[in-house]
């Protein structure tokens, strides 16, 4: 569905992205993981025809973004950075405009309209003024257009910054139901929310390609032979609580904060594996309660320290 | 699953998250997030429900006007003149206009001056209109649509170019026609109670007013197109306005013939001139829509730079 090849970008001197190549195919929904300033947002506009390429080539459902560009953006849905809205405008309003602008025929619009309003849950939104809108709810207007024409690819440039929790689990859901039919490539800088949504990642860093795979196992790759840090929230003393998880083999560095209600949060470092279970045990032995256990996550922040580094040493 | 299900299913979520706050649990963060269930997928509404099978006269129409981008073009013109009369910028423009028209134009020549005539009030739109007016209505045009990322929105979807500058154009210039009507309330007033009036001059000097406006406004959009900040391309578009229009004109005085000849036949003013004498000449016709052509096109090339690597 979608075919990049050795695409480069300059802005003047500075390169926005170097050499990317990479293809979709139909249906997959692919995540874009990288800083601000990698080139996910180039990227994603020279697929969209809002910018040309310095060299390189890129097509969408077989058309050239370059040459066929109006054939590419007939079945393209995009949903830039900030979510690009009239802000004088009544929400179904706008979304009938991108209609007309879309080719969606006269006949259908009201029913698209009406739709892409119920998947973006702005029912009871529909007649309010778009700039008096919250920005999680501007997000979604802004996602609503992308998806009112019923594209076959959806280009999401970080579909959820700004929303709350529920609103970005909702967004998700909806992103992977939209997935099931169509293409979807969206950027992001969290590292599990790509998890949750894509089925492919690719990492780009300083305007390259640096890693491509499933997320679950480029993590899982990428974390190896790193330390793990565990986070435990105790209620308890806070010196009798350190004596007691000090006493687990393996626990090599630690820190122990109050936290509030009389509990104590924890922070052990460990080289060998998962220790969430020794941890426990010993815990709950030395009789204090243990409210929460939890193993810190990869961050992209690690993921990234690791390529880097392991792009120095090459 | 119908859509009050939906709604159903979206209070129970609510609910969910809610019991969890009160129970301490810190709110979703984004990687536990990613391991709990995701919430029932939401269907998507069959097709049917709200698309007929037979295409209507309105959609066979729009299939086949579409190829020549009149449908966009509409629409976005349609837009943009809707937004001018949202904003106070619509409104602040067209109330100096009938002020400055009213006041300057009509009572002090006519009323005070006992003059049958509409010079005044074409002289209000010569010489302020034109370089002050115009330029605070197309300045938003495509400055405030790159500012606020919507250009992003209108270029990738399918429209072309032209067809956008094309849009922008119209709706300002339609705006314009409308101010200009309104100056005919004093056109029809002078034929009524003066006993001599040359109509032909008067729609001669309407004709002129027109291409001038359309030239006028093209200039203004080029300005807008070459910038983010509206009050940059309000001086951009002035700046050039005042140029075309009046330097060449100016500097004719200064330079001996047969130079003064060219300076004069390309300044708009004295090209202008021959319509507010009554004449109606095809070179000065063709000099502006040329203007005009030449600045839209200018505009699209602008726009699409933004493609060249």
């Amino acid at each position: 569905m979608i075919e990049v090849q050795g695409l480069t970008k300059f802005y003047g001197e500075r390169a926005a992205i170097q050499d990317v190549s990479f293809s979709v195919p139909r249906g997959q929904v692919l995540g874009f993981l990288g800083p601000n300033g990698a080139g996910k947002s180039t990227t994603m506009r020279i697929l969209t025809g809002y910018l040309g390429p310095t060299s390189g080539t890129a097509s969408v459902g077989g058309f050239d973004v370059l040459s066929q560009s109006l054939e590419v953006r007939r079945r393209i849905g995009y949903l830039p950075e900030t979510a690009p809205l009239y802000s004088e405008m009544r929400v179904a309003g706008f979304l009938t405009f991108v209609c007309k602008l879309r080719g969606v025929p006269p006949s259908r619009r009201r029913g698209r309209v009406d739709d892409a309003i119920t998947a973006c849950g702005l029912e009871d939104r529909r007649s309010d003024i778009i700039g008096r809108l919250s920005r999680g709810l501007r997000q979604r207007v802004g996602l609503a257009q992308a998806i009112v024409h019923e594209p076959e690819a959806l280009i999401l440039d970080e579909p959820t910054a700004g929303l709350d929790p529920g609103q970005t689990r909702e967004t998700r859901a909806l992103i992977k139901e939209l997935g099931r039919q169509r293409t979807v490539i969206l950027s992001s800088h969290i590292l599990s929310e790509v998890e949750a949504t894509c089925e492919r990642v690719l990492i780009i860093n300083g305007g390259r390609i640096v890693a491509d795979g499933e997320p679950g196992r480029l993590a899982q790759r990428l974390g190896t032979g790193k330390s793990h840090e565990i986070v435990l929230v105790v209620r308890g003393e806070a010196e009798a609580v350190e004596a007691a998880i000090r006493s687990v083999h393996g626990v090599e560095a630690l820190v122990v904060t109050s936290a509030d209600g009389g509990s104590v949060r924890a922070v052990v470092s460990t080289r060998s594996a998962d220790l969430r279970e020794e941890l426990s045990r010993a815990v709950i032995d030395a009789g204090f309660g243990l409210l929460e256990v939890q193993a810190r996550t990869l961050t992209l922040e690690d993921v990234f320290l690791q390529l880097t580094a392991g792009e120095q040493n090459q | 699953m119908s859509k009050s299900a939906r709604r159903k299913a979206r209070a129970r979520q609510k609910k969910q998250m809610t019991a969890r706050a009160d129970a301490g649990v810190p709110p979703a963060r984004p990687a536990p997030a990613a391991r709990r269930p995701a919430p029932p997928p939401r269907k998507r509404p069959a097709q049917a429900e709200a698309e007929p099978s037979q295409p209507s006269t309105a959609d066979s129409l729009y299939a086949a006007f579409r190829p020549t981008g009149l449908p966009n073009i509409l629409a976005i013109a349609r837009r943009d003149l809707t937004a001018l009369f949202v904003s106070p910028i619509g409104w602040v423009v067209a109330g100096v206009f009938i002020f400055l028209v009213s006041g300057f134009g009509f009572i002090a020549t006519v009323l005070a001056g006992q003059a049958a005539t509409m010079d005044g009030v074409f002289g209000v739109i010569t010489n302020f209109l034109m370089v002050i007016l115009i330029p605070l209505v197309t300045m938003r045009v495509l400055a405030e649509e790159r500012s606020q990322g919507t250009l992003e929105l209108l270029l990738t979807s399918p429209v072309r170019e032209w067809e956008l500058v094309a849009a922008k154009w119209l709706g300002a210039f339609v705006f314009y026609l409308l101010l200009l009507a309104t100056t005919l309330v004093y056109a029809v007033l002078l034929r009524v109670y003066a006993s001599k009036l040359d109509v032909g001059l008067i729609a001669a000097t309407y004709l002129g007013l027109v291409l001038v406006g359309a030239a006028a406004i093209a200039i203004g959009v080029l300005a807008s197109s070459l910038t983010r900040n509206q009050i940059i391309a309000f001086f951009i578009a002035m700046a050039a306005l005042l140029v075309i229009w009046y330097a060449g004109y100016l500097i004719g005085f200064f330079v001996a013939p047969p130079a003064n000849l060219f300076f004069q036949y390309v300044g708009g003013y004295s090209r202008f001139q021959s319509f507010s004498l009554g004449q109606a000449a095809g070179r000065d016709i063709v000099y502006f829509v040329t203007l005009t052509l030449g600045a839209l096109f200018l505009t699209v090339r602008v726009l699409a730079s933004r493609r060249i690597g």
